[in-house]
């Protein structure tokens, strides 16, 4: 629903002060743009290098060459992938595919990270790399929403815990365990 | 900073030509065939036109003026029937002239006209009438027939009329074909880019996903269905201007051109209008199949 690839049966959706549940379809890409967006099955190009990628997110908001080329290998360094940037997805653990699409969605410096069960495909270690790196994202000002359904790293985290049962939310605790406040 | 996103786009699209080597081929190879059997109705209808008008320029009506006439009422006349639409010019010949034409259409046999001197002659002034549009001839010859001092309106030939039909059937045909192969080349083009976009419906999904605009993703496809539509309309030109070259020679140098008043056009004369053709078709069929087979894909 934040995506706009769904739109809620009641209620509004309000994104940055601003209400997006009825939101023209054609202003929805600029939508997209102001967020990060990473998926559980990573959503990369296969056909486009692991710079490509992250500089495609680029080249979408017309940003100018000189911008992609010092942006890019900045954001693949806070990743930690500077040394794979000319391999292709499927050169890749997924763990560092996840980095990849990780570099994708902060490349345009946007206010807010939307991570949709970004640890669902790896391993507990890697996964919990990955987590480590959104808190960092996280402690650099940027508001990052993970939707898991991973315990272990809910209760490791000690975040905030918005729990939603059937759509309704039913528990929203600011530092919270993955059952219960602790 | 556009420049580099138009780059970009460009670049995509000639990369999907690259890649997709066996569809492209086939909707090359169907659209080459059907813009040859186009362009084998428009060479045909074009050199009617232009045989109909080198007719036109050369043939069309005599008005007769009475016997005697004023040359103030001579004058008056050459108005009217200049002022008449569809009229290209009205040539005036005296009753001298056309007794010194009858002299020498008669060669050495002059003594015919024995009774007659060119003082003293049955023969009257008259206009030739040539006309801008052929088909336009039995309304002008009535308008003309209803002028002060006309004596009768002679059409110099019959051929005219069966031309004009015969001229107006080729346009229409050739028109109708027309649309009906666009109509198939669209469809055509239209599945083999819907093979690409389908084979990247995920890609097209993620790009999507990232935010980016349905233009955005359109137009690699568009330049990828412009570069087939492109490349055909020149295979076809230079297949037709061949055929076309091969074909006038046989028949000039045939024996019916000796008969019959044959005029073709050669194929340097219809070339640029061809190529303008050929392209504007290509460009055309190209974009929109392009936007027909990606609508489906485009809604995430």
């Amino acid at each position: 629903m934040i995506l706009k690839e769904e739109n809620p049966t009641s209620g509004n959706v309000i994104i940055n002060g601003k209400d997006t549940t009825f939101l023209k379809p054609k202003r929805v890409p600029y939508l997209r743009r102001s967020m990060g967006v990473v998926f559980q099955d990573f959503r990369l190009l296969p056909d486009k290098t692991v710079y490509d990628n992250v500089a495609f997110a680029m080249y979408i908001v017309r940003a100018t060459p000189k911008h992609i080329r010092r942006q890019v290998p900045m954001v693949l360094s806070l990743v930690g992938l500077s040394g794979k940037a000319k391999m292709y997805p499927n050169e890749l653990s997924g763990g560092e595919q996840q980095r990849v699409a990780l570099a994708r969605a902060l490349v345009n410096n946007p206010s807010m990270l939307i991570a949709d069960e970004p640890t669902g495909n790896l391993d507990p270690e890697t996964a919990w790399d990955i987590m480590t790196l959104l808190n960092d994202i996280n402690m650099r000002g940027t508001t990052v929403v993970v939707a898991t359904h991973a315990k272990d790293i809910v209760d490791r985290m000690k975040k905030r815990v918005i729990h939603i049962d059937n759509g309704i939310i039913d528990r929203d605790d600011k530092k919270g365990g993955y059952n219960s406040e602790i | 900073m556009r420049y580099n996103v138009l780059g970009y786009l460009i670049g995509e699209g000639f990369r999907n030509f690259l890649k997709n080597k066996k569809s492209t081929g086939a909707s090359l190879m169907i659209m080459c065939a059907t813009m040859l059997i186009f362009g084998l109705f428009f060479l045909i209808g074009e050199n009617v036109n232009y045989m109909l008008k080198e007719i036109e320029s050369t043939q069309g009506m005599q008005a007769l003026m009475i016997k005697g006439a004023t040359e103030e009422q001579i004058r008056v006349l050459g108005e009217q029937i200049r002022n008449i639409p569809y009229v290209a010019k009205a040539e005036f010949v005296s009753e001298d002239q056309a007794f010194n034409d009858m002299v020498e259409r008669l060669g050495g046999s002059e003594d015919l006209l024995e009774p007659f001197t060119i003082e003293e002659h049955p023969l009257s002034a008259s206009y030739v009438v040539t006309l801008t549009d052929l088909s336009k001839s039995t309304e002008v010859k009535t308008q003309i027939e209803q002028f002060d001092n006309v004596k009768n309106v002679e059409m110099r030939d019959k051929v005219i009329d069966t031309l004009v039909n015969v001229a107006n059937g080729i346009k229409w045909i050739s028109l109708g074909i027309l649309i009906l192969l666009i109509i198939i080349s669209i469809f055509i083009i239209a599945n083999t880019i819907k093979l690409t976009v389908h084979a990247r419906r995920k890609e097209i999904s993620i790009m999507k996903y990232v935010g980016a605009t349905n233009n955005f993703i359109r137009w690699p496809f568009i330049i990828e269905g412009i570069m087939i539509g492109i490349i055909a309309a020149m295979i076809s030109i230079l297949i037709l201007g061949l055929g076309y070259n091969f074909v006038t020679n046989k028949i000039m140098e045939s024996a019916i051109t000796n008969m019959l008043p044959i005029t073709l056009l050669s194929f340097n004369e219809i070339f640029k209008l061809v190529v303008t053709v050929y392209l504007l078709l290509g460009i055309g069929i190209g974009s929109l199949g392009s936007v027909i087979s990606m609508r489906k894909y485009l809604e995430v």
